[in-house]
């Protein structure tokens, strides 16, 4: 399984590594949308995605619709701006607002993972 | 229309001296039709130029007509003139007409007859075309050609003189009243168009087919050339003009017309722009480190030897987010972009979340806290569940704190009545309380009824605040009743509605 970290934040994208540490995932990190999309677009599509909405340049937004459109990763919204993150909440599969309780994120992911990863099985 | 315009005097000269001038044109120009139909008139008398002329009753009324239209004309020339005083065309036509009046009988007719009353043609004539006391000296003139004219000393009308100086009298008074009234209004206006030249917002008045018909100086420079088409760029509350953000208010004044007031709110805009700006900063930036350090500390606390120092980290930090969240809400219900859900919701689940956050600390505190539902309310409601927990914990954990150790918090939800048509939220404490006269301003942002004790609370004091608002916004309101050393009871009132 494959998580890609989008987040501008350095430290941010360091915790978030850390608090996935136990789930046994490859997690690839993306500083900015250019390089989530170039990431999505090149790579091994993820499984999941954790995503800022405040990115330098391209925006959360955009990443978001870009990812809709190239992959059927899960998107996970973590952002600080908690005026925005409610129109995510139908759209995206999670939506966490700065400061999230870290066991709180990782039952929300672990529980996406296994989903995607029978919705993967079910297919081949 | 050209010639007649010409006729007209030019509009050079300050108000009185125009209305004065106004006047005398028209008194010179009837005088000058008048002499033009006794010129003509004279034709009666024969066919040709010739024939006229040799008549000995037609002779003086051609020459005196002649020479009549003659001073009439130049006077009327005179009258435009900017170069000539005010007075003197005025002082001219009367003398013309005294003038008139002396060879226009026999002298004893003009003294003790029939043509006695045409002396007050000068005399009124003057009143009208000259300063108002100006008629005492052509009085003078008056008793002196009369005196002159009287076949001797016994025979001077004195009796007619007394009148003539009478009316003088009436007439220099009424015209005295008149310009001083006429003074009074110019200097009123005068001061009104003071004020409106003066003041910072604009004035445009338009009439009943949309023109501007008056336009103060701080209009025109706000609108520039946008105030030819007024009615169209007015249409809405504000709007922006040229760079400037102008917002217009509009009255119809009655006999005046569509009057709008236009008003300059750059920079009020501008500072709205910088708060919704200081929003975006608080939310974000502050969120984001804050959100590190809470994360970093919760897998410390996890992993480190000594966890209970990452746990000081967490609360601190926590109390540190609590603290952004408030001055952020407090800024949205300034800025009005504080918006409430409207989704079905749990008054129990509501109770249990409220039970679940504050028994801990409530029990740590040693103060008793219940929170029953009432059985009467119905299981599910429509509102924002998020903001009425944001309510509740606010004042349920203001009472624990402000209660001392043994004392008891109850928390009540209930229906106001039967067949309510609204719901409360009842906290009542048994703690210090709130001395009357802090209980009108505690729901003030940054105040805190705490203040007066000599014990101290932390927080910014937004919470209460920011419930009343809230609860404000949600259509209910919050009140509150204490007694000093007995506690306090703060209820919620918010409107009922029942989810399908």
């Amino acid at each position: 399984m494959k998580v890609l970290i989008v987040e501008d934040d350095a430290d941010m994208r360091r915790l978030l590594k850390i608090v996935m540490a136990g789930l046994d995932v490859d997690m690839e990190e993306a500083p900015d949308g250019e390089s989530a999309i170039h990431s999505i677009e090149t790579s091994q599509e993820p499984d999941l995605v954790l995503l800022d909405l405040h990115l330098p340049h391209i925006s959360g937004e955009e990443v978001f619709d870009a990812i809709r459109k190239h992959s059927k990763s899960a998107i996970v919204i973590v952002t600080a701006d908690i005026l925005a993150a409610p129109e995510f909440v139908s759209k995206a599969d999670g939506v966490f607002t700065k400061p999230f309780k870290t066991n709180e994120l990782i039952v929300k992911l672990t529980s996406l993972l296994a989903a995607h990863k029978k919705d993967l099985l079910g297919k081949k | 229309m050209k010639k007649i315009r010409s006729l007209k005097i030019p509009n050079t000269f300050d108000s009185d001296d125009l209305r004065m001038r106004k006047i005398l044109n028209i008194i010179l120009l009837a005088l000058m039709l008048i002499s033009l139909v006794a010129l003509v008139s004279v034709f009666m008398y024969g066919d040709s130029v010739w024939e006229v002329l040799s008549s000995d009753d037609s002779q003086p009324i051609f020459w005196g007509s002649l020479v009549m239209v003659t001073i009439c004309a130049i006077l009327i020339i005179l009258n435009r003139s900017t170069r000539i005083p005010k007075d003197i065309v005025g002082w001219l036509l009367v003398i013309l007409m005294t003038a008139v009046v002396t060879f226009s009988d026999h002298p004893a007719e003009l003294t003790n007859g029939r043509s006695l009353i045409f002396w007050f043609l000068p005399i009124l004539l003057s009143v009208v075309v000259l300063p108002p006391a100006s008629v005492f000296i052509v009085d003078v003139i008056v008793f002196v050609i009369i005196t002159v004219f009287s076949e001797s000393p016994d025979s001077v009308n004195i009796f007619a003189m007394f009148v003539i100086a009478a009316a003088s009298l009436l007439a220099w008074l009424g015209m005295s009243i008149a310009n001083k009234a006429l003074q009074d209004a110019r200097n009123e206006a005068e001061k009104n168009r003071a004020i409106l030249n003066g003041v910072a917002d604009g004035v445009v008045v338009l009439n009943a087919s949309d023109q501007v018909v008056l336009a103060n100086p701080a209009a025109l420079n706000m609108l520039g050339s946008a105030i030819t088409r007024f009615a169209s760029t007015a249409d809405e509350d504000r709007k922006e003009v040229g760079g400037r953000v102008l917002s217009f208010s509009w009255s119809d004044v009655k006999g005046v017309g569509n009057v709008s007031i236009v008003r300059d709110i750059s920079r009020q805009v501008e500072v709205e722009r910088a708060k919704d700006a200081i929003l975006g900063v608080v939310s974000h930036e502050m969120r984001t480190p804050l959100a590190a350090i809470l994360g970093f500390s919760e897998v410390l606390a996890r992993t480190s030897s000594s966890p209970e120092i990452a746990e000081r980290i967490h609360i601190n930090a926590q109390r540190m987010i609590a603290l952004v969240d408030d001055l952020l809400d407090h800024a949205q219900i300034q800025a009005g972009t504080l918006k409430m859900n409207r989704e079905r919701f749990s008054p129990f689940t509501l109770a249990k979340m409220v039970n679940d956050l504050l028994s801990a600390r409530a029990t740590e505190k040693g103060v008793s806290l219940n929170i029953v539902v009432s059985d009467a309310l119905p299981q599910n409601l429509m509102g924002d569940p998020q903001r009425l927990q944001q309510i509740l914990i606010n004042l349920t954990w203001n009472a624990i704190k402000f209660t001392d150790r043994g004392g008891q918090v109850n928390v009540l939800l209930l229906p106001k009545g039967d067949n309510a048509s609204t719901w409360q939220m009842l906290v009542s404490d048994t703690g210090i309380g709130i001395p009357p006269e802090r209980l009108p301003d505690i729901f003030e942002p940054f105040r805190r009824a705490s203040d007066y004790a000599t014990r101290t609370h932390q927080g910014a004091g937004l919470g209460l605040s920011i419930a009343k608002k809230i609860a404000l916004l949600m259509g209910g309101d919050i009140q509150v009743t204490s007694t000093v050393g007995q506690g306090s009871v703060f209820t919620v009132t918010l409107p009922l509605e029942i989810a399908e």
